[in-house]
């Protein structure tokens, strides 16, 4: 009778986990029922395990067999590698995992493998998801560089980067890498959606330069970015989206009330571009007054518009 | 399907295996609870595990499952001492939930949640404090609590609300049915009663709220999490922007796309209201214009400019 796959790869596992040397290929076939007689067949199908050990997280090792010569190569599972420690979690904590990653999703992705190594319960889900993070390309290998200090490389915005990152970030509905930038000597913020192809991760420990996230906040306002010295900018937000533009330049930024319920802001401008953007979203409602560079430059910006005319 | 199944069959025996050698012998009912499982798939799923061993695979290198009664119990052979550790795919999907879920328990550092995440992390090796951040957006002062309240409720509100789109503030009465975070935004599901129609609002541009004391019976009747879906009758129009106005692709739902040879771009846009593509287009500035669309939405990005500029001219201001 034909062994099942699944059995041949629980197999595999149990001889690995418990083997005291690394076993060879050969080993590997003479021991392991359910591999096809034929060494050409036995390594595809040995290939074809490895990868699905791999994808499920099982941490192969090759090693050279000790005292082997020539020098030959064995496959071993490390116990302390594999064998997830328990997280000792209370009943309280479970649930409240267990709560949080079904009210929390990430797209295409789903919690219930690692909530079954974790011992949630999967039983009674009765929340209903209220937020549903984007995906990514690379995400969890950039999460994974850096969790385990991997240096990585990649090619963004035209060029190649070598990058020890330093955080992981989810916000206003997009992912950002955060690192140490090789080439610019400097912390850099990435956003994952734009790195171009695949992300390749060192080994852990990999990374030289480690920043303290603390000291590198993750800018977002467009208006904010840049090198430039920031030149403080006041621009007026009329009454009925005056609670929106604070909401949305934050605590950080001063705001004077008006009695007539508009609201006068003042931010400290580092990229004209990025200003000029975030102030003609308000359309009617926001009127920059001042300084008067800042002003020009919106003046000339429309006016650029207005000449062009029909069809812009 | 079979390949995804068998691998997922592979993952949930090397998770059952060890929690039943762990429990000693668990009541058959405590597993299929812990794992989400009926008792037959749970059977089906242990069908297998009395064949695997360690070489030679004579008996007493085999695993032994006895089940007695209403329980279950490994008699010889654990060879799967603990679960396998978390890929990193499994690892981000739980802290990325739970972190987001931080502030909505009010950041209780003894609260289980903060308790169970602190726990996971340090089995997984992860600094939480620095490694991952995961930002829903807060919306200014207590809203999101108000409106929750409202929600759980079931009392009617009137908001003040600023459309985005049409660029007009409006009164309405509303009955709230679900709160959802979208693209790192926060949206309310309501029936409007104002202008009749269930609608979504963004909680950012929700400007006052007021409980109205009356409660409704209205339930939700949908269940995505989708933020805006097009309408098929907005009409469409086709812009085309240089390299330095390419943005737009990522910052908009672009319906139709084509790459130009200078690095810019030709696309297609669902236009939900003038203001919307007024905005769009005076932003875009000297990189883009648009190339086609209806006679209506024509001009808009050169009338609004001359418009805006109206304010900035020498003279008394308007305000």
């Amino acid at each position: 009778m034909a062994v099942p796959k699944i059995e041949r790869l629980l197999d595999l596992i149990a001889a690995l986990l418990h083997a005291e040397r690394p076993l060879t290929a050969e080993q590997i076939h003479e021991r392991i029922p359910g591999y096809p007689p034929d060494k050409d067949s036995f390594k595809r199908a040995f290939e074809r395990d490895k990868k699905d050990l791999r994808d499920q997280g099982v941490p192969l090792r090759i090693e050279v067999v000790p005292g082997s010569t020539p020098p030959q190569d064995g496959y071993r599972i490390d116990p302390d590698e594999y064998y997830l420690r328990d997280p000792g979690l209370d009943a309280d904590e479970l649930a409240a995992i267990h709560l949080a990653a079904s009210a929390v999703r990430l797209e295409g992705a789903s919690a219930a493998g690692g909530l079954r190594k974790l011992g949630a319960p999967l039983r009674g889900d009765t929340t209903s998801t209220i937020a549903t993070l984007p995906t990514a390309p690379n995400l969890s290998t950039a999460f994974d560089a850096v969790a385990a200090g991997r240096r990585l490389r990649f090619r963004y915005g035209g060029k190649d980067r070598t990058v020890d990152p330093f955080r992981l970030q989810h916000q206003r509905g997009r992912w950002y890498l955060q690192g140490h930038d090789a080439d610019a000597g400097e912390a850099r913020s990435f956003r994952l959606d734009r790195v171009e192809g695949g992300m390749e991760a060192g080994e852990p420990g990999s990374a030289e330069v480690d920043l303290d996230p603390a000291d590198n906040p993750l800018q977002l306002d467009g208006w904010a970015l840049g090198d430039d010295e920031p030149v403080e900018a006041r621009v007026r937000i009329a009454p009925r989206q005056a609670r929106v533009a604070v909401g949305q330049v934050g605590a950080g930024v001063p705001a004077e009330w008006d009695d007539d319920g508009s609201v006068v802001l003042t931010l400290p401008v580092r990229r004209p571009e990025g200003f000029r953007s975030f102030v003609l979203g308000f359309l009617d409602d926001a009127e920059v007054l001042g300084p008067p560079e800042l002003r020009d430059d919106l003046v000339s910006w429309l006016q650029t518009v207005v000449d062009r005319g029909e069809g812009a | 399907m079979a390949r995804p199944s068998a691998t997922d069959r592979l993952g949930r025996i090397l998770a059952i295996v060890p929690w039943i050698a762990e429990q000693e012998a668990p009541l058959i009912a405590d597993v299929c609870a812990r794992f989400g499982l009926t008792p037959d798939e749970l059977l089906a799923d242990l069908e297998i595990v009395p064949m695997v061993g360690l070489y030679p695979y004579t008996p007493d290198n085999l695993i032994e499952l006895v089940f007695d009664d209403d329980r279950i119990r490994l008699e010889y052979g654990n060879f799967f001492e603990r679960p396998l550790r978390l890929t990193k795919e499994e690892a981000l999907v739980i802290l990325a939930a739970a972190k987001a879920s931080v502030p909505a328990t009010g950041h209780d550092p003894a609260g289980p949640l903060s308790r169970a995440l602190d726990k996971i992390a340090e089995v997984l090796g992860v600094d939480l404090d620095d490694d991952l951040e995961v930002v829903l957006a807060e919306p200014a002062g207590d809203q999101l609590a108000v409106l929750e309240a409202a929600v759980r409720e079931r009392v009617a509100l009137e908001i003040g609300y600023f459309s985005h789109a049409r660029n007009e503030h409006t009164e309405r009465t509303v009955e709230p049915l679900r709160l959802f975070n979208s693209e790192g935004a926060w949206y309310l599901d309501a029936h409007c009663r104002t202008t009749p129609g269930d609608r979504v609002f963004r909680v950012d541009r929700i400007t006052d709220i007021r409980p109205t004391g009356d409660h409704f019976e209205r339930v939700l009747d949908r269940t995505s999490t989708e933020a805006f879906t097009p309408a098929e009758d907005l009409p469409r129009v086709t812009i085309e922007v240089d390299a330095e106005g390419a943005w737009v692709a990522d910052q908009y739902p672009v319906e139709e796309r084509t790459d130009l040879d200078d690095g810019g771009l030709r696309v297609t846009l669902a236009v939900s209201a003038r203001p919307w593509l007024e905005r769009l287009l005076l932003q875009l500035g000297p990189h883009g214009r648009v190339v086609t669309g209806p006679d209506e939405l024509l001009g808009v990005g050169a009338a609004a400019a001359a418009r805006l500029l109206d304010r900035y001219r020498p003279g008394p201001t308007a305000r």
